[in-house]
């Protein structure tokens, strides 16, 4: 146990090191940034409530990307699935107005997460049934997805009156509600759900078993008669909606909107939680409210010093970098990987 | 028609090196994901160092120096620590992106466009029927034949070949592949930079934080597609870059710009998909 944990622990000193230094090399003392990226985000209670709810996202993310993760899919598409998602929670969000409190929340949540769903399709045609390179594919479908939610919401729904490329803000009924404690929106209490659900799912429901069997090993699951096809499309839908309803939860909780940026690489981050926490429940929970912490110390540390948002930006590409680092032999088995999983 | 080539060929020529570089790392194993931020680093180290300097050339070879050493350092990161390729460069991209946000905003006070009045552009050489492109456009061209020549025909090419098609019988017979890998990131390291400087000296003379717009992706589906050989990649920038530059001029008649920006990603599927229909009707049957 001990040793599983250090090997978690390696990456994350890795990259505060290697961060610190550049930070440093820049002319901002290190530590002082760090003390201040803490105070921002767990300095008052306030403070610790709004981490945990833009933990919720990434946990959500982190979740998706480890389902395909582990049936053997290097998927990065989910920046897609969650720009798309947050698009359509939010444009959805403006019509339930009416509607009462829990319809008016579940609608837009549902319709984020068959966005998301439905948006994964793309790469999961081009990648299971025409065999086009995984990483490449999902890569390019992120961007083909960014410019899309753009041109949506210039051409349909865009808010009267706005500048930059917005949608209007969503009726306050759509909002996500907090729950017991100011700050703390139900968005903490969706992603402890999901996480529950994503342990279960791994440890006894069929899929999660079939994607482990033909992520462990493709040609012995299609020798011994699994679906591979059927199970890796599965993997992938599932994958998207999770990431679609990432995006609604950042919009209904969090943003209120879809605006341009609406994503601070979000997708990117969801893989790095996913790895750090080695696809599993709990690893992806405590690697989120670590990340989390730089998202929303970014915003924070500006007001409260000189020292610019981009420095939380640094160590976050740093966390990102050294992720998949494993200082205890782990990082040849990740490294020979994607070859073991060749077809 | 003489305006259109010659605006394909210039703007072929980032896309061209740094698709370049690429296939020279997947030749030797390695799957650059990180082109992207070697990319940006050039173009700020050749934008700085080319007005400090009052020099096109110094700043050029600056803009490769930080490439290539940046490039070194990710090879680093994934031989010694084994780190994953693929994360360790999208990590890349993003800390490079951050870095030079914060380089940019503390040392000149500025966010976004950094315009520097004393930076000279790169000188420009004119041809016959194409009229004038900058002198990196010729060497890029250049190098897509040197690159051939030496992947097939010098020993230290055959030995990158063999590193990174098969590293444990590489070994065998005496080659390290961990060290082809890292001298090919250094390689492809220069080139990233160079393109960087083509695009902050040449195309848009100034630099900004958005000023790959994303050739790193497309250059790695494009060598993708040329299957890592010079030639090949080369001429898929081309045709790409040819597409993209139809739709910037059909974008007068009705194309919006948004889905304009999606252009180069999509036909790089489309692309994908053709080679693929390809390859299943000369195997005759399906593949997997």
């Amino acid at each position: 146990m001990t040793g599983r944990l250090s090997s978690h622990l390696g990456p994350i000193a890795g990259a505060l090191l290697a961060a610190m230094v550049v930070i440093g090399l820049c002319g901002f003392n290190p530590f002082e940034s760090l003390i201040l990226i803490f105070r921002s985000a767990l300095g008052s209670p306030a403070a610790i409530a709004q981490t945990c709810s833009s933990a919720a996202p990434l946990v959500l993310l982190g979740l998706a990307t480890g389902i395909c993760f582990r049936s053997g899919v290097f998927n990065v598409g989910l920046e897609g699935c969650f720009v798309l998602g947050g698009l359509a929670a939010a444009v959805t969000a403006g019509h339930c107005s009416t509607l009462p409190a829990p319809l008016a929340i579940l609608f837009p949540l549902l319709a984020g997460s068959v966005a998301g769903s439905l948006w994964m399709l793309v790469p999961a045609w081009l990648v299971v049934f025409r065999n086009l390179d995984d990483v490449v594919t999902t890569l390019m479908v992120n961007f083909v997805a960014l410019d899309l939610a753009a041109w949506l919401v210039e051409r349909f729904f865009l808010a009267p009156g706005s500048a930059n490329s917005a949608t209007a803000m969503i009726p306050a009924v759509t909002h996500l509600p907090d729950v017991g404690f100011p700050g703390l929106n139900l968005s903490f209490i969706i992603s402890i759900i999901c996480v529950a659900f994503y342990a279960a799912w791994c440890s006894r429901g069929t899929l999660g078993y079939e994607t482990r069997i033909v992520g462990w090993n493709r040609r012995f699951a299609r020798a011994t008669g699994f679906g591979v096809r059927r199970i890796l499309v599965s993997a992938m839908l599932l994958s998207g909606g999770i990431g679609g309803l990432a995006g609604a939860v950042h919009a209904l909780g969090t943003v209120h909107q879809y605006v341009t940026g609406f994503s601070a690489e979000y997708g990117f981050l969801g893989l790095t939680v996913a790895i750090l926490g080695d696809n599993r429940a709990p690893g992806i929970f405590l690697a989120s409210l670590l990340l989390a912490m730089l998202v929303v110390s970014g915003i924070g540390i500006q007001l409260i010093s000189d020292v610019p948002e981009e420095v939380t930006r640094l160590i976050e590409a740093s966390f990102i970098i050294f992720a998949s680092v494993r200082f205890t032999g782990f990082g040849r088995r990740l490294r020979n990987w994607r070859e073991g999983n060749a077809r | 028609m003489n305006a259109f080539l010659q605006g394909c060929l210039l703007q072929t020529t980032p896309l061209l090196l740094t698709s370049l570089g690429g296939a020279f790392c997947r030749t030797a194993g390695l799957v650059n994901v990180g082109l992207d931020a070697f990319i940006l680093v050039g173009a700020l180290a050749a934008e700085v160092t080319g007005a400090a300097t009052h020099s096109a050339l110094l700043g050029t070879a600056a803009g490769a120096l930080a490439g290539a050493l940046g490039c070194f350092l990710m090879g680093s990161v994934i031989t010694g620590l084994g780190a994953n390729p693929i994360v360790t460069g999208l990590g890349f991209n993003l800390f490079s992106h951050a870095l030079c946000r914060l380089l940019v905003k503390t040392a000149f006070g500025v966010s976004g466009l950094l315009l520097l009045a004393s930076c000279p552009k790169l000188p420009a050489v004119s041809l016959p029927v194409l009229g004038s492109v900058d002198i990196l456009t010729l060497l890029a061209w250049a190098l897509v034949l040197v690159m051939t020549w030496f992947l097939d025909r010098t020993w230290l090419g055959l030995h990158l070949s063999a590193a990174g098609s098969e590293p444990a019988m590489a070994r065998t017979v005496g080659i390290s592949a961990p060290r082809m890998l890292l001298f090919s990131t250094v390689v492809a390291g220069a080139l990233c930079g160079l393109a960087g400087a083509d695009l902050s000296l040449g195309i848009v003379g100034a630099f900004s934080d958005d000023i790959s717009s994303g050739r790193g992706y497309v250059a790695l589906a494009a060598f993708y597609i040329g299957r890592n050989r010079p030639l090949p990649t080369a001429l898929t920038c081309l045709f790409l870059t040819a597409l993209e530059e139809l739709a910037t001029r059909a974008q007068v008649l009705n194309i919006p710009v948004s889905l304009a920006q999606a252009f180069p990603y999509i036909s790089v599927l489309v692309l994908m998909l053709l080679q693929t229909l390809r390859t299943r009707h000369r195997h005759g049957g399906t593949l997997s």
